[in-house]
């Protein structure tokens, strides 16, 4: 072992010094850059810095005028000029990557903005402003759960916050006009929803309002005096400021928006045409595919998982038909619990179970645990999600599962659920991504849909190795979870390249039974208003497949799926064609390794 | 790959930094052959830890082979004793302390035996109610590794060497009956039983056997009966006969003959094998009579917390008669097996989302909670160390047998104990400290790795746990345990207890159930002094929280303190006071200097 241990380390000296004069330092104006721009974010969107925890911007909300749209708009050009004077042949590996991503998005970022002429809109300055996956009153009460209530001086800057609300809404309703003189308006479909939403924010008591939390229940470091002085603060500022201000807005939509609204649905249908929609799914996919390839890349994805299905079905002894499974499974009572308790308990007996697989999985894991918590009654139907740690250390992730209706809620989605949005799925990526303090914090704390959404989606997949899904019905409820991110592939596409109506991609959603009609309205909804949005699960799912097919071929027996699953990880989150380049560069540096050593030596390296 | 260059650049330019001397390669050597002769010489450690290469052995106690470990020791005794610690770098300098202080208590026991074939690593009483070569087999069974037909047949091997292990074990109680070296009888009574299961003729009802009944998929079909019969025939043909043959040997042979006194005093040469035994578990200085005074004194303490939480739940009666009723209501009991262990699992996940407040940095490797077996009968619920290159969870074993006996108020202490902020936590932190000799990153001490669990129960108040006052209860009945400890394990190896006597002991003073207060009583005088180091280590770390936060005021940060307490490894409790002051002023000083930490 001392044998071992001594040609190792001689062999990384070796290598170290053998690889300095060709691998460079961190580039010092790169990272100026790169810390910069963070800089500049967290000025343009302090919402941005109190998600991650980053202190002194806590006050402000941001700067939703055309005036600063078009200031974002103008900088986009220059950082990409800058970004262009580095050449990516001097770099390091990982700055080059870091380079390569940043540029990438802002290169995207500038097509979208010449799609819109002069008018003062890009990817961060949405022309639809509101609707029912996003907005203010979406954005904001997430800002407030993120914020770190203390002591005085945070409610101090909370109320200060509070107090900006009118003069963004009124922004937001400026940009809306726009909207409505250039034609960049939303579906009719996309907008019902929203006075309803909206009137949570506008009425009743400033105590129901989402807003009024932190007043309820001060920490303890807040004393009795500051406690009476900042609860008739808050009161004043949600009676006489955000409340009518959300009024305002709430009028605006019902009377003059909604009725302006279009009434087809395809994004094509916009003023810049197909091209949107294409640029969309370039930003969404991180690929280039086209809509075409997508659409029949879905329909080829359902039938299998359809196929799949009937198989699963047949080993349950079930005798009636698709339609009759599904109603018994989401009817009998042995599918659902009857007491929050019993549900939540049953998540932690998964994540448990799950925890304890995940070293024959990964080489490194992160450090940080995570939580499984309820969530909160008043969120109703909101779907499971989870919500990162903080970005220093300090805060546990959280699995947030809905116990509430649980008539609505059968137990055989559990597994799938937990997987992918605790371990192996997003809390172990994102946790992971946190920990590679060497990266700069735009690829630690970033994301893409289709790198994010795609990992967890292929985590669900790892849970047969991990045994999971030895209950057909759990293997089931797998399987409706892939058909759901099948089904995106073909209606997306349909409603917005190939004409598809809404009752059309509803019945296509239900018949392959990727959900209840309900779920299917509320989910086609979803791709109407969020264009491209539900691509990224399956097709970084498939990507991600793809590459394990392709480095498990060309390493044959020096395959190890550990580290496999290390290297699509340890650089963060990135675009599916970079992820690409990166495994294939890593498939070439495991087939140059040595065979590996005794298993003593491996801990420690990647 | 990055990381790794990075990595190895600091380990190449090292030598190029002035000030503190280097790390030093000789006594790094001798560290590396010294752990590998640990695991020659007992090669079921490398099992545990995970390490390829000895899993088709199990280790050799003849004579020969324990006069050969006591001399090495006193070897290697002598060679760290050449190294100038004024020369070493600060952890080169702990790591030799530890070894030394480690070997010479070891030296200190192994002269007590003189020249019988015992050692402090090779017990002269290798079965007791508290465990056997059965026993410990499992755990290597279940520690080991099956993926490949050759990791089965590494596993024929072992099995093939059992009867050699048994025969030696039967030698030396053989040896021990020559010499008085034996167990007192009142303890030994239900040993033979134990050995029911594995000395019956049907050989698939242990866990010996359940390697063969699942293969994993990288075992091919055509070798999977082959290996299944070949597990049979050793089965039925060595190990089986072997343990009958222990099982004859100890009723017609050793226990007849067995003492009749408890005291290990009463041993040859017995009132220095126990202080031996005590500075051995403790790791500190104390004497027998200051731990049975301490343990006086939390006794009382913790029985009117008792007092104070049984009142909080209106209940009227006797200190007695609520421990009837919590041991019989049913609600304090599950009915499934998987109902107690799902509950276990939502502790432990509630515990996981809260070491972020408590650690700064905590280990990678998790655990898992499983169900111990059911021929496990009414064993301790237990935690499995991962392997040492993090490639396997650590384990959590929870007791869902006999649920009748298992009342739900203990649980919330028993997880924080045995895994997070407990054993896992402090154990796998320990094992990726990989810049430490592997001997620190797989040792320990009872008195640090049980007071470390113990003082993670008490944590538990900090993580929003024992709010039900059931719970709340289970955590000082446990603590309360612990200290009838101290009490009455000096009592009986010091001062004469009776059996009886430490029995009632600590069912009026715990609230222990008889059975349960029975099989204590007999572990501490199987093992004598072992069952101190929790109660002694809990107060001592306890103690240095108290003088940090004191000493530092609003400097103090808890989360770094436990990384303090836990960054070096187990240490002797000596040792660690000592680190903790250096951290302390070290501390103090990081403070004076504004933006740095």
């Amino acid at each position: 072992m001392r044998r071992l241990a001594g040609v190792l380390l001689a062999t990384a000296c070796l290598l170290a010094g053998a690889a300095r004069p060709a691998e460079p330092p961190p580039n010092k104006a790169l990272h100026a850059i790169f810390d910069r721009e963070l800089r500049n974010a967290y000025e343009e969107s302090p919402e941005i810095a109190t998600y991650l925890g980053e202190e002194g911007f806590d006050h402000r909300l941001g700067d939703a005028s055309a005036q600063a749209a078009q200031r974002r708009r103008a900088r986009v050009a220059r950082i990409i000029a800058e970004l262009e004077r580095f050449d990516p042949e001097k770099l390091s590996e990982q700055d080059r990557i870091s380079r390569e991503v940043m540029l990438a998005d802002l290169r995207i970022a500038r097509q979208r903005q010449e799609l819109y002429g002069k008018l003062p809109f890009g990817p961060r300055d949405k022309w639809m402003r509101v609707s029912s996956m996003e907005g203010p009153h979406l954005l904001l009460p997430f800002v407030v759960k993120a914020t770190r209530f203390r002591r005085a001086a945070d409610y101090d800057n909370y109320l200060q916050r509070l107090d900006a609300i009118p003069r963004r809404l009124e922004q937001e309703v400026a940009a809306m006009r726009t909207g409505m003189q250039s034609g960049w308006m939303p579906p009719r479909e996309a907008m019902l929803r929203v006075p309803e939403m909206l009137a949570a924010f506008a009425e009743g008591g400033v105590a129901d309002t989402p807003f009024w939390p932190p007043f309820a229940e001060f920490p303890k470091e807040v004393g009795e005096r500051d406690r009476r002085r900042l609860e008739a603060a808050g009161r004043k500022v949600l009676a006489e400021k955000v409340q009518p201000a959300f009024a305002r807005l709430k009028r605006f939509v019902e009377e003059e928006y909604l009725p302006a609204a279009r009434s087809d649905l395809a994004a094509s249908a916009l003023p810049a045409g197909r091209v949107y929609y294409d640029l969309l799914i370039r930003e969404q996919t991180t690929t280039d595919l086209g809509a075409q390839e997508i659409h029949a890349l879905g329909l080829a994805e359902v039938s299998r998982i359809r196929a799949e299905m009937d198989r699963v079905i047949a080993t349950t002894g079930f005798k009636g038909t698709f339609a009759e499974f599904l109603k018994h499974i989401n009817t009998d009572p042995r599918f659902f619990f009857t007491r929050p308790e019993d549900r939540l308990r049953a998540y932690r007996d998964i994540a448990k179970r799950a925890d304890a697989e995940l070293p024959r999985f990964f080489a490194e894991l992160p450090r940080m645990p995570y939580g499984v918590r309820p969530m909160d009654e008043h969120q109703g139907d909101n779907s499971d999600h989870y919500s990162g740690p903080a970005l220093d250390g300090s805060r546990a992730g959280f699995f947030f599962a809905n116990v509430n209706k649980l008539q609505n809620r059968p137990s055989y989605e559990m597994e799938t659920t937990l997987l992918h949005e605790a371990v192996p799925g997003h809390h172990l990526q994102i946790a992971r991504a946190m920990e590679l303090k060497d990266l700069p914090v735009f690829r630690r704390a970033g994301g893409y849909t289709a790198y994010v959404e795609g990992w967890a989606l292929y985590a669900e997949t790892l849970g047969f190795d991990m045994g999971f899904f030895k209950d057909p019905y759990q293997h089931f409820g797998r399987l409706q979870a892939e058909m759901l991110r099948a089904v995106r592939l073909v209606i997306d596409t349909g409603l917005h390249a190939q004409g598809w109506s809404r009752t059309r991609s509803i019945a296509y959603f239900v018949d392959n039974g990727a959900g209840n009609p309900d779920y299917a309205a509320a989910e086609v909804d979803r791709y109407i208003v969020l264009p491209a949005q539900a691509l990224g699960y399956k097709l970084g799912e498939m990507r991600i497949k793809a590459l394990r097919e392709k480095a498990r071929a060309a390493l044959g027996p020096r395959f190890d799926l550990r580290r496999f699953h290390n290297a699509v990880l340890d650089d963060g989150a990135l675009p599916l064609t970079v992820l690409e380049a990166r495994i294939d560069r890593w498939i070439a540096s495991q087939q140059s390794a040595a065979p590996r050593a005794a298993t003593l030596t491996v801990g420690g390296h990647r | 790959m990055r990381a790794a260059l990075a990595l190895a650049a600091l380990a190449c330019s090292t030598p190029l930094l002035a000030g503190a001397p280097a790390r030093d390669a000789s006594l790094h050597a001798l560290f590396e052959r010294e752990f590998r002769y640990g695991l020659n010489e007992v090669p079921e450690r490398a099992t545990f830890l995970g390490i390829e290469g000895f899993d088709d052995r199990l280790s050799d106690r003849s004579p020969e082979s324990v006069a050969r470990r006591k001399a090495h020791t006193l070897a290697v005794i002598a060679e760290l004793q050449r190294f100038d610690p004024r020369k070493l770098s600060t952890q080169d300098r702990i790591s030799r302390d530890v070894m030394l202080a480690n070997l010479r208590l070891d030296a200190e026991e192994d002269a007590i035996y003189g020249d019988l074939p015992f050692s402090s690593g090779h017990s002269w009483s290798p079965v007791s109610s508290t465990g056997g070569p059965h026993s410990f087999l499992v755990a290597v069974v279940k520690a080991t590794r099956f993926r490949t037909t050759r990791d089965y047949d590494n596993y024929l091997a072992r099995l093939a060497a059992v009867p050699r292990a048994i025969d030696q074990a039967i030698a030396a109680m053989r040896a021990g009956m020559a010499s008085g070296w034996m167990p007192p009888a009142e303890a030994m009574a239900r040993t033979p039983a134990m050995f029911d299961l594995f000395a019956a003729d049907d050989v698939k009802a242990t866990p010996l056997w359940r390697p063969f009944e699942q293969f994993p998929r990288e075992v091919p079909e055509a070798d999977r009966a082959r290996l299944a019969q070949a597990g049979e025939r050793a089965l039925a043909g060595q190990v089986h006969p072997a343990f009958a043959r222990l099982q004859r040997f100890l009723v017609s042979e050793y226990l007849p003959v067995a003492r009749k006194s408890l005291g290990a005093s009463t041993l040859p040469d017995g009132a220095k094998y126990y202080a031996v035994r005590v500075r051995k578990m403790t790791t500190t200085e104390m004497t027998a009579e200051e731990i049975h005074r301490l343990g006086l004194a939390e006794v009382a303490r913790i029985r009117a917390e008792m007092g104070a939480v049984i009142a909080s739940t209106g209940h009227k009666g006797s200190f007695a008669e609520f421990v009837q009723f919590v041991n019989s209501d049913p609600r304090f009991f599950f009915s499934k097996p998987e109902e107690r262990l799902a509950a276990y699992r939502d502790i432990a996940k509630r515990a996981d989302a809260e070491l972020p407040k408590l650690f700064a940095e905590l280990p990678r490797t998790p655990y898992g909670i499983r169900a111990m077996e059911a021929y496990e009968g009414d064993n301790a619920d237990n935690y499995s160390r991962p392997a040492i290159d993090g490639s396997r969870a650590g384990f959590f074993n929870a007791n869902v047998n006999n649920l009748k006996d298992r009342p739900s108020y203990e649980m919330e202490a028993v997880l924080l104990h045995e895994t997070v902020p407990g054993h896992h936590l402090q154990i796998a932190r320990q094992q990726e400290l990989s810049g430490l000799p592997l001997f620190r990153r797989s040792g320990g001490y009872v008195a640090y790795s049980e007071g470390w669990g113990l003082y993670a129960e008490s944590l538990g108040y900090e993580m929003g746990f024992y709010k039900d006052p059931y719970m709340r209860f289970g955590a000082l009945w446990a603590e309360a345990m612990r200290a009838c400890r101290l009490v009455i394990d000096t009592g009986i190896h010091t001062k004469g207890w009776g059996r009886e006597q430490s029995i009632r002991y600590m069912m009026d003073n715990a609230g222990l159930k008889l059975g349960f207060a029975t099989a204590e009583i007999d572990r501490y005088i199987n093992t004598p002094a072992q069952a101190l180091g929790y109660k002694i280590g809990e107060l001592r770390i306890k103690a240095m929280r108290a003088k940090a936060r004191a000493a530092l005021g609003e400097r103090f940060d808890v989360r770094r303190f436990h990384n303090a307490v836990l960054d070096d490894g187990p240490l002797p409790l000596t040792v660690l006071e000592s680190r903790i002051d250096e951290w302390i002023r070290e501390q103090g000083r990081a403070a004076a200097r504004p933006g740095r930490r």
